[in-house]
């Protein structure tokens, strides 16, 4: 360990580079600020969270207050979106539901994006034997159709709200570690990673420290476009009857309840609707300025 | 060409082996006991376990795996559906060709709305149509398509009535909604996709040089940079495509279309185990045939992939270690 430490960068380079990384953050500010939608869809994400996170402030009702004689009911004041088939107030169950639903998208993306990133990284940096399995595995799960791959392993996990999030994230971690992993094999070539293993670092030093930060950015990028479409799929998947389970107000749920009934109350199928669109769309946009910011090489 | 295509079609082969053994196993693990949910709860003891032994659950995990394997890979027998009794691929085979219409029109259709959107959006780059294309196809991506369906039935078909709002009576008309709701999602992809990639060819060095011999934009555009911007879509198709047969599954659902969809998702809720890795099997074979053709499509349209085929195949025979492998991941 001894002789790591003349490799150690010198108190002034440190901070030239702290200089540097300031300033590189700065024009990632400056790009991500100058482009409206992006701005667009991250406002209006951040005021769905915070709904979502305030929900027990804003909401008039709880979301399991079961009124039969009121069912039905027409917008009102009293019932901001009208209420639902059990007389609930749709308003105050579509303001929880984000609790669920994003944190549903938002989990599963995290967890897919940081198996994704072991998985990769053992796969790239050590190749061999390792990597030809963890291939030959890719190669099987690309195989399978994603919603039925999910379907399976939500069945699997029995329909708990950590066996959806896991299933979900399961589909992910294979696409992220084969993009990971040709990251790393362009990087581990590189003569700073030799340097590094010259002087006697170990594995998971090197690739946490060395191979890591250089390969990473394209994971990121592609985990924040990933969020739209993982709330999309907790949706669905919640629609389908698994996932989140009724009665709580998981928008898809919330959907698949409203579809029995949207002849006679369409109302009751509007408003968990609008929000599944208004989130994706918001988080697609806001994905989309993210990825031109950090990375302007890829706008047209 | 076609040793690379015998070579993918035999490395297929252990790909499926391998997806059979995960979705068994997978499915084995599933909490729940076969004969209970067959039965009822009613049941007595004596009724399950001869049910169990009928079913052949009974038999430790390893025999149940090599026994289906061989039913599958020898006998080329998709086994029984434990709950209808039928056989898997007959039903399969009964049903597909409705997922299929549906998937097959709605990324047709798709393609023939999108690539000219597209194309319009990139020669008309930052000018008013490419953002009106551009604003359009992000925000039907971002509209999940069973919320399109739902919106559809309650216009189209539930006020208007002008389509079924679910089955299959009345023949196409039964088909044009389903379609449409996927239709909405796979044209705002291939517009996008089509743009950026005729963007693309539009700032290669040949297309340049096209235009200082004297053509015209048009001419460049639409003879010159066209062709060459439409192969990339080759690839998006058949993704659509393959997507779509596992996607449908919601649309069935909804729409009640008797398709493969709706057949796993009933089989998954009622933990139908051979129909469930019987489909899973089918779906994988085709997704693997499909990609297979979209990469035969590519050599055929494009000279410059053939050459790198044919050059694949020649470096392997004079033992170059650095010809193209055949592949997914390599």
């Amino acid at each position: 360990m001894k002789k790591n430490k003349d490799f150690v960068p010198s108190k002034k380079n440190i901070s030239d580079e702290e200089i540097k990384k300031q300033s590189q953050f700065k024009e990632f500010i400056k790009r991500l600020a100058g482009n409206k939608l992006a701005l667009f869809g991250g406002i209006v994400f951040l005021i769905l969270c915070l709904i979502a996170i305030f929900a027990d402030k804003i909401a008039m009702y709880d979301y399991l207050e079961v009124d039969i004689a009121n069912k039905y009911a027409p917008i009102s004041r009293e019932h901001l979106l009208g209420t639902d088939q059990y007389g609930r107030d749709i308003f105050s169950r579509v303001i929880y539901g984000g609790r669920w639903s994003l944190t549903l998208g938002l989990a599963s993306t995290v967890l897919s994006t940081f198996l994704g990133i072991i998985v990769g990284s053992i796969a790239g940096y050590f190749g061999g034997v390792v990597d030809n399995v963890i291939m030959r595995i890719i190669d099987i799960v690309q195989c399978l159709p994603g919603i039925l791959l999910t379907i399976c392993i939500a069945t699997v996990m029995g329909n708990t709200f950590g066996g959806t999030i896991f299933a979900m994230s399961f589909g992910g971690i294979w696409g992220t570690a084969r993009m990971l992993r040709g990251q790393i094999l362009t990087v581990r070539k590189q003569e700073y990673v030799e340097a590094a293993r010259a002087t006697n670092n170990s594995s998971p030093r090197i690739i946490l420290k060395y191979v890591l930060p250089n390969s990473i950015q394209p994971i990121i990028i592609n985990a924040c476009m990933g969020v739209g479409g993982a709330i999309m799929g907790a949706s669905s998947l919640s629609f389908l009857g698994l996932g989140v389970q009724p009665p709580l107000p998981e928008w898809g749920a919330m959907l698949n309840d409203a579809r029995s009934v949207m002849r006679y109350y369409p109302n009751v199928m509007i408003a968990p609707l609008i929000f599944i669109s208004l989130t994706v769309l918001a988080v697609s946009l806001f994905g989309d300025g993210l990825r031109d910011a950090l990375d302007p090489r890829q706008i047209d | 060409m076609a040793r690379y295509i015998i070579r993918r079609l035999i490395i297929t082969i252990p790909i499926i082996l391998m997806v059979t053994v995960f979705v068994f196993t997978l499915l084995y693990f599933t909490p729940g006991d076969p004969a209970t949910i067959i039965l009822g709860d009613t049941a007595t003891t004596e009724e399950l376990a001869s049910m169990r032994e009928y079913l052949g659950v009974d038999q430790p995990y390893i025999v149940q795996l090599g026994q289906y394997l061989k039913k599958l890979f020898i006998d080329f027998d998709l086994g029984e559906s434990w709950i209808y009794r039928t056989n898997v691929s007959t039903e399969l085979a009964n049903r597909m060709p409705r997922t299929a219409a549906i998937c097959i029109y709605s990324v047709l259709i798709g393609a023939l709305i999108g690539i000219p959107l597209g194309v319009i959006a990139a020669v008309n780059q930052n000018r008013l149509a490419d953002k009106i294309v551009l604003a359009v196809s992000s925000i039907m991506t971002c509209i999940p398509n069973y919320c399109i369906a739902l919106v559809l039935i309650l216009v189209f078909a539930l006020n208007l009535g002008w389509f079924p709002a679910y089955g299959i009576d009345q023949g196409i008309k039964s088909y044009i909604l389903p379609c449409i709701s996927i239709m909405i999602g796979s044209f705002s992809g291939t517009a996008r996709q089509m743009r950026s990639s005729m963007l693309e060819v539009i700032r290669s060095d040949y297309v340049v040089a096209a235009r200082a011999q004297g053509f015209s934009r048009n001419a460049v555009n639409y003879l010159h940079a066209l062709p060459n911007a439409l192969i990339p879509i080759i690839t998006l198709m058949g993704a659509q495509f393959a997507g779509g047969l596992g996607g449908t599954m919601i649309l069935e659902t909804i729409f009640s279309i008797p398709g493969v969809g709706l057949y796993i998702s009933g089989a998954i809720t009622k933990r139908d185990r051979p129909a469930i890795i019987g489909s899973t099997v089918f779906l994988a074979i085709l997704f693997c045939l499909i990609m297979l053709g979209v990469d035969i499509v590519y050599a055929l349209v494009d000279p410059r992939i053939k050459a790198q085929y044919a050059s694949a195949g020649r470096h392997r025979r004079h033992g170059h270690k650095n010809g193209r492998k055949g592949g997914k991941g390599e």
